[in-house]
């Protein structure tokens, strides 16, 4: 079987798309002068590039944080310019890239509260959208080299002002190399009560973005301005599946096309609008759904056809040979056909686990599954187990009676009810009942099969079948030798558990849905519920099924295409996993074979009594180096807030900063970072009072799990002369498991006397008497957990736009979920 | 019994006996690493710092916590005139596995001249899950408020400044109280005073 698949196949999913122009992978200083002039800059543009690339070159990386040694500068796109002009309606968009935006659900976004979406692909701002009223207001609201052409003076009064390109090596990086960003100016005393939003993402191999923004807020005015890096995580920039994975959590394990089990390390969700495929198999009711992009494990027929001619409404026929020698492959679910083989893997429980079960009590438990119910009985104070029979099938009872008096040692006793035509066969025994209740369940819909039952050897579950097949199967008795087996069952799972251990006997059973609803059995008015009938036939299979050593084939009976609006969820897995049987590739962000860099630069200029609001959502993907130079400078009687949520990336070193230079100006930093696996945050902030009567507050969170590191860097400055200026610093870290990391390296230097500094710090890990709470409330401990940790980043996630911080509760539940060890 | 020890060069201290330990640091310039290497160990670290002139104190301190179930704590108070300099960085680390480690690290300063400088770095490295660490660090002036309190009962400014800072540097001798015996602590308190007249001239 190994040997048989292609198991080195990597798929990310990612929009292809043919860029106009880039510029050849590394920098050099021909390829500053090239991105200016491709851009048609001004002179003193080029000659700011320039500048920054001699301090580019002659800056080291930062020996301090983390380690950043796998960036390598040479195998980096500077420039890409996807399309040729820049357009101004949704519709105008070159395709690929609507499309991929279609997959982020932007245009949704758009429809909602947003004052207008000027939405980043590829280091360019392609699409942008202001509305009317900001237009009127005077509000200028465009892409950073928009910006330079239209408003030449006010970009060259600004630009690189605040950061200069010496300050970092990063910021100098990006001074050389800039394209895109949003270019935002408000008048004096606008106020923009609706965010300005724009979305950013990677999406070609190895590019680097380097945005750059400047926010000028003029006198007296109010803008907030939100920047979303939602998409480029996994939770978008895949095809996924949607089928019933809400209930997976990071930690359980499922099938993988081998037929072992496979360490699920992360469920992704994300909102998808668009087409989803519907594949049925022969056996419909393991039909499934799937984005368009999602590969399959198939085999193509139109590859194994034999050389005939092609009979009347049949399918052309397949050469049963070459299939079986064929190597199953990874298809996209659009390019699939009716007819095509999938891959239904036989589950291989490498080990049989021993069981204690006697044959006895597990042919005892294939009858209580098909007819049992066991239930206390108040009155009399007892455990009953009973089956019921119909009148007629005396040697079922004769057997079943039997069963029960080896198993218990005990007479069992009969209830005849002869409206209802049936006998009851009860015990009273409160071993059977919880041996039936382990191993089985209760109530026909819910009954399930316990793991030890599931892994029973094969000649074991023989006897299983011998006792289920009595009560709920039938024998349909076809031509020729070929016997029809079918099952009914009420319960899902059920049905889906004996289709797993029938492929385990060699034996492809196919499951049908029967809707429920009114029905007659022998005169009597029933309310019937869903069946589910598992059928297979014996000795001859399914005459369309293959078997190979290790797996079915399949053929697909059915292809839909429906259009679906709602979450779509993925599962990363080692390798592939099972949707309803089925092979289908875990398809993670889009995997790009090296590191990525994201080393922008923003500016904020807030002028005498306005306020500006930035929120930055960042959840780029997971190899993406997030190295962001922010800085505010914060005249009098102003507010400056950074709202700063880091998800997503590899590495992120951010501190967005405030330099408080006029008189009781104030500023305000909130960070919320979430490190999961080999994520790194390091972030913090820094705030320099130059000004008397300045006060600042820096509040950060962060959680760390799975081996995630945490850092709070921050700094606070008081200089000569800022009197009664006052600095709170609150850092909380959560850390969640033994193997993650939480760090606190604030400084405080202070040069004035009449001045309020605090400083706390707590590293913990969630409180026992909180979980304890909460258990006897009822409340289950993983839910806790989630809860406790929604509460623990509350004070931030208050202060987004609804809808991010919805998305990011949601993230961080589907994480938490059973994470917390 | 209780470990006492005045720290007065620097050094490094490996915490392997449970007990208590206390270290002592008055003005003391230079590095202070405590590893602790065994269960039930609790520390203590108390410093005070009075500086006036032009005296400058660069003070490093470790808290290492190797091994769980063990307590380290922390408190550096300070007051600061004239041209005096203080900086202090503090490390707690706790390491892989050191479950249920308590580690706290405070470090409050008062500055009570305009050309003082105080630069403080309490750092934390936590690599365990399971602990419990704190850390807070406050740099301010005395309190307006209480000493127009202490001036409405009849007290001079010079003396109102002189019992709130006192009030606020001895705190470090009373929680040391709680653990020593007091005829240990009370040479230290005389020089600590004596110091304090002189900055408070």
């Amino acid at each position: 079987m190994d040997k048989n698949l292609k198991l080195d196949y990597k798929f990310g999913f990612r929009v292809p798309h043919k860029p106009v122009y880039t510029t050849k992978p590394g920098i050099s200083e021909k390829v500053v002068e090239e991105i200016s002039y491709l851009k048609e800059e001004p002179k003193w543009m080029r000659d700011f590039r320039l500048k920054a690339f001699k301090i580019f070159r002659q800056k080291e990386i930062p020996k301090w944080g983390p380690d950043l040694s796998s960036l390598k500068f040479e195998d980096i796109t500077y420039y890409v310019k996807p399309t040729k002009d820049r357009v101004s309606s949704w519709e105008d968009l070159p395709l690929e890239i609507k499309k991929t935006y279609d997959l982020i659900g932007i245009p949704e976004a758009e429809k909602k509260f947003l004052a207008g979406v000027s939405a980043q692909f590829e280091s360019e701002v392609v699409y942008e959208n202001i509305k009317k009223d900001l237009e009127k207001k005077g509000v200028i609201f465009c892409d950073m080299d928009t910006g330079l052409r239209k408003y030449p003076e006010i970009v060259k009064e600004y630009f690189g002002k605040l950061v200069p390109p010496a300050d970092n090596k990063f910021a100098a990086l990006n001074s050389a190399v800039w394209s895109g960003g949003s270019f935002v100016f408000v008048p004096k005393g606008v106020k923009l009560n609706l965010p300005l939003q724009a979305y950013f993402r990677i999406n070609a191999e190895r590019i680097g973005q380097f945005e750059r923004t400047l926010i000028i807020a003029e006198e007296g005015s109010y803008v907030h301005y939100v920047e979303g890096c939602l998409p480029a995580g996994e939770k978008v920039s895949c095809g996924d599946s949607w089928v019933n994975v809400e209930s997976i959590k990071p930690g359980d394990f499922v099938i993988n096309q081998q037929g072992k089990l496979s360490k699920v390390k992360k469920v992704m969700v994300r909102k998808y609008r668009g087409p989803l495929y519907k594949i049925s198999p022969i056996s419909t009711f393991n039909s499934f759904s799937l984005t368009p992009e999602h590969p399959v494990l198939v085999i193509k027929r139109e590859d194994v056809l034999v050389k005939r001619k092609r009979r009347k409404n049949w399918l052309p026929e397949v050469d049963t040979q070459k299939l079986k020698e064929k190597t199953p492959e990874f298809i996209e679910v659009k390019n699939l056909k009716k007819g095509d083989f999938l891959v239904f893997p036989k589950i291989k429980e490498t080990s049989f686990k021993k069981s204690s079960l006697s044959d006895e009590e597990i042919e005892f438990l294939g009858f209580y599954t098909a007819e049992g119910s066991a239930y206390y009985h108040k009155t009399l104070k007892q455990y009953v187990v009973s089956l019921s029979f119909s009148a007629k099938e005396k040697n079922n009872i004769e057997r079943v009676k039997e069963l029960i008096k080896r198993i218990t040692k005990k007479e069992a006793f009969l209830v005849r009810d002869p409206k209802k035509h049936a006998i009851y066969v009860g015990v009273y025994s409160e071993k059977l009942y919880n041996l039936c209740l382990y191993h089985c369940g209760k109530m026909a819909e819910y009954k399930k099969l316990s793991s030890e039952l599931m892994n029973l050897p094969p000649a074991k579950i023989q006897k299983f079948f011998e006792g289920y097949f009595k009560g709920d199967g039938n024998l349909c008795l076809k031509s020729g030798k070929s016997r029809l087996y079918r099952f009914a069952t009420a319960s899902y799972h059920l049905a889906v558990q004996l289709q797993e251990i029938l492929a385990r006997l060699g034996i492809y059973a196919s499951i049908k849905l029967i809707k429920g609803g009114k029905d007659k059995i022998l005169g009597r008015e029933i309310q019937r519920k869903d069946q589910y009938i598992v059928a297979f036939t014996k000795p001859n299979k399914w005459s369309e099924v293959r078997e190979t050593k290790d797996y079915f084939l399949v053929p697909i009976k059915k292809i839909e295409k429906v259009h679906y609006d709602g979450y779509v969820f993925n599962l990363e897995t080692d390798n592939t996993y099972l949707v309803k049987g089925f092979v289908v590739h875990n398809c993670t962000a889009p995997i790009y074979s090296t590191n990525s860099l994201h080393a922008a630069v923003v500016e904020i200029f807030v002028k005498r009594g306005a306020r500006v609001r930035y929120t930055t959502i960042q959840n780029w993907s997971k190899n993406v180096f997030n190295l962001v130079t922010k800085r505010a400078k914060a005249d009098e009687e102003s507010i400056m807030e950074w709202v700063d949520c880091n998800i997503g990336s590899a590495v992120t070193m951010k501190y967005p900063s405030v330099f408080l230079v006029g008189r009781k100006s104030r500023a305000e930093t909130l960070s919320l970072s979430y490190a999961f696996g080999n994520q790194i945050q390091d972030t913090g902030a820094k705030m320099i009072h130059l000004a008397p009567e300045t006060s600042s507050r820096i509040i950060s969170k962060s959680v760390a799990t799975k081996g995630g590191r945490t850092s709070y860097r921050g700094l606070v400055q008081v200089l000569r002369g800022a009197k009664n200026s006052s600095v709170y610093v609150s850092c909380d870290a959560l850390i969640l498991d033994k193997i993650s990391r939480s760090d606190t390296y604030p400084t405080m230097k202070i040069f004035e006397n009449n001045v309020q500094i605090q400083h706390e710090a707590t590293v913990e890990k969630i409180g026992q008497d909180k979980l304890f709470y909460f258990n006897c409330r009822g409340i289950k401990k993983e839910e806790a957990e989630s809860l406790l940790v929604n509460g623990f980043i509350q004070p931030i996630s208050k202060e987004l736009p609804l809808e991010y911080a919805i998305e990011l509760n949601r993230l961080i539940n589907l994480q938490m979920e059973g994470t917390v060890g | 019994m209780v470990y006492f020890q005045r720290v007065k060069e620097s050094k490094e201290y490996l915490i392997k006996k449970r007990g208590k330990y206390l270290f002592f640091l008055y003005n003391f310039s230079g590095n202070l690493k405590l590893i602790i290497e065994n269960r039930n160990c609790q520390v203590f670290i108390f410093g005070v710092y009075l500086g006036n002139k032009k005296e400058e104190f660069n003070l490093n301190t470790f808290q290492i916590h190797k091994v769980g179930d063990s307590l380290s704590n922390l408190l550096v108070k300070g007051v600061f005139s004239d041209q005096s300099k203080f900086f202090y960085q503090g490390l707690i680390r706790i390491e892989k596995g050191a479950d249920n480690s308590f580690a706290y690290q405070k470090n409050q300063n008062l500055v009570l001249s305009e050309k003082c400088q105080v630069e403080s770095k309490p750092y934390l490295e936590i690599l365990a899950n399971d602990v419990f660490c704190t850390h807070g660090a406050t740099t301010s002036n005395l309190d307006k408020e209480q000493i127009f309190y202490l001036k409405a009962r009849g007290f001079n400014e010079k003396r109102a400044n002189f019992i709130l800072v006192e009030g606020f540097l001895f705190e470090v001798i009373k929680e040391m109280e709680k653990i020593l015996k007091k005829e240990k602590t009370k040479s230290l308190y005389q020089e600590i005073k004596e110091k304090l007249e002189k900055v408070l001239h």
